[in-house]
């Protein structure tokens, strides 16, 4: 029973993960139809922005000043690149494949791939039947779904989530509203690398990481958004959490070295099945 | 119609012989680069075939470079047959695997569900690879010891005697290239690619194409990976994964889409050249992230649109074009 428990925590936990990372991807193309291959950067800049600031000026400081830089990051290729790529599929996508391969490669030759650990929250928290559960992983759970709630709250209550939601349901509609496509992009973006670089913090406190996460990330974040359905929050909410516990499942009781076979052969059915996603209303085709 | 494809398989085949004769001069160090270049313009212009002319971005195209290697390898070594023999029936096996699969898939999904449909049967084909260590060599992949010790044909080493072989495979990959292009069937893919319903209208179906073409740049493929694995003698799971993949789908849009020449310069440019000046690979995949990002940008047709630019510009080639 405790150990049941204690594989759907850890299933959540990866879970939110790949949310807060499908999330980003998902509001991104629904509002601009870029898909951003450089998104998992994000996490890669969230998770070494938080160790490297971390040595420096403690835990406590390094958060809000990792946030900073991720934000500065988004903003910056946004308005330095992206921009120019609204409304050309090809462009940019081709646009933030460079984007990944010379990031991704670049934080390799300054950071190496050996693995590196990030500040941790001490302690264990014994489950009902004497299973223990870290504390630090406990606090990532806790995080990821105070954020996605948040997120969730703001998509539908805020000013800049019902601009988002109205850019990604009809973007013509909403340019005779005022709401410019490059503008709403930008705001698409910095959520998007919010999201991403706390994702990238949670990994960096609760595992050893190497700038090959990005890439790891980005994948699985393209897998939950597509399956959720391109442009569709609740789609991602759905595919993580089908996700993360089928991995968490079948590594507890079947056979760990075969997670991947089981969630890669998920995929295929799933999408063949449901080609357009789970959530999503309208034939969206990128390319 | 016919006159164009004509001259263009002249072309390709008088480019083939310059690339025999080039082969066969080039320095002894400098053969292992020729090949690369042989191998990664065939891939490439083989997933032109997909991308370029029907819209199609698969994210495993390299699986099916990796699978080409490993059936004909392990047909060679485990059931004895000999290499021509084994090598063909692994293109042809791994032609018919993509149509099998790639029926589905082609039928039920496109954009970018199909990328992710085909970066998942490419993961499972690694995965496959990992899982069996005693047939296929798990994740330490295969050490081919074909033609280890015995001479070569002309009294060619191992890597120039495959740099023919590669030329071969490189030729009928344009071939191909060329008479799909210049032909009724690639009007028909030309129109599935700008209205499939219309098409649909004019009474070809088109899934049986796009599975047609998925076979057959999936064997092209599958014949370069039949080549390379004994040329350098190892074969491995991290030379078909999703990395791979994306990596050649960079090279090709640098290059830009529906263009032989482009392409071919895309690879020159960003893969051979930096081998040629020995830059570790980080700095050369980076280079090449750079160079894709700023081509978006500047003209998303690749160099075969700044090339298009320039002639347009020079009154000169306008008038010998």
């Amino acid at each position: 029973m405790s150990e049941l428990l204690l594989t759907l925590l850890l299933g959540i936990m990866q879970a939110g993960l790949y949310t807060l990372v499908g999330l980003g991807l998902t509001i991104t193309f629904g509002v601009t139809h870029i898909l951003n291959f450089a998104h998992g950067e994000f996490v890669t800049i969230g998770a070494f922005a938080l160790i490297g600031f971390s040595t420096m000026v403690g835990t406590a400081a390094a958060i809000p000043l990792a946030l900073l830089v991720a934000v500065a990051l988004g903003a910056l290729v946004y308005l330095l690149g992206f921009v120019f790529t609204i409304g050309n599929h090809l462009q940019g996508l081709a646009f933030s494949l460079g984007l990944l391969l010379f990031t991704e490669n670049i934080f390799l030759e300054l950071f190496s791939s050996i693995p590196r650990n990030g500040p941790r929250v001490d302690g264990t928290l014994a489950l009902l039947g004497g299973e223990q559960i870290a504390w630090s992983r406990v606090v990532v759970i806790i995080t990821t779904a105070a954020l996605v709630t948040v997120a969730a709250i703001a998509l539908k209550r805020t000013w800049v989530g019902l601009a988002l939601r109205a850019t990604g349901d009809d973007r013509f509609a909403a340019s005779t509203l005022g709401l410019s496509a490059k503008r709403v992009g930008l705001y698409a973006f910095l959520v998007a690398a919010v999201l991403a670089a706390v994702a990238g913090m949670c990994i960096a406190s609760v595992s050893p990481v190497t700038p090959a996460i990005g890439v790891s990330y980005l994948l699985t974040g393209f897998v939950v958004a597509i399956i959720g359905g391109l442009g569709s929050p609740e789609g991602v909410l759905m595919a993580a959490l089908l996700l993360g516990i089928v991995e968490a499942l079948t590594s507890r009781y079947i056979d760990p070295s075969m997670t991947s076979v089981y969630t890669y052969s998920l995929m295929v059915v799933v999408l063949l099945a449901l080609p357009q996603g789970l959530f999503n209303r309208k034939v969206v085709r990128a390319g | 119609m016919r006159a164009t494809a004509l001259r263009r398989s002249g072309i390709a085949l008088l480019l083939g012989v310059g690339l025999v004769a080039i082969a066969s001069a080039v320095p002894d160090n400098r053969v292992l680069l020729m090949n690369t270049f042989l191998a990664y313009g065939a891939l490439v212009l083989s997933l032109d075939l997909m991308v370029g002319d029907l819209n199609l971005l698969p994210a495993g195209h390299a699986a099916f470079f990796g699978a080409g290697g490993y059936a004909s390898v392990v047909l060679n070594q485990e059931a004895g047959w000999p290499l021509p023999l084994a090598g063909g029936v692994a293109i042809v096996a791994c032609a018919l695997v993509a149509a099998v699969i790639g029926f589905p898939v082609v039928g039920r999904t496109a954009g970018m569900s199909f990328a992710v449909v085909t970066f998942a049967i490419g993961e499972l084909m690694v995965q496959i690879i990992s899982k069996s260590p005693e047939l296929l060599g798990g994740t330490q992949g295969l050490t081919v010891t074909w033609g280890v010790g015995d001479e070569m044909p002309f009294g060619f080493s191992i890597y120039r005697y495959y740099s023919l072989w590669l030329v071969a495979v490189f030729v009928m990959v344009m071939l191909s290239v060329v008479w799909v292009r210049s032909s009724h069937l690639g009007l028909r893919l030309t129109a599935i690619r700008d209205d499939e319903n219309a098409a649909r209208g004019l009474g070809f179906n088109p899934v049986v194409y796009k599975t047609l073409i998925f076979a057959i740049a999936s064997g092209l493929a599958a014949a370069v990976g039949v080549m390379w694995a004994p040329m350098v003698g190892y074969i491995g799971p991290d030379s078909m994964g999703t990395t791979e993949s994306i990596f050649l789908l960079s090279l090709l849009i640098v290059g830009g889409l529906r263009s032989v020449g482009g392409a071919l310069a895309g690879v020159l440019l960003l893969m051979v050249a930096p081998l040629y000046f020995e830059l570790e690979p980080t700095v050369r995949i980076a280079m090449v992230g750079g160079a894709l990002a700023i081509i978006a940008l500047v003209e998303p047709r690749g160099i075969a649109g700044l090339a298009r630019r320039a002639t347009d510009r020079l009154p000169v080639l306008r008038r010998a074009a």
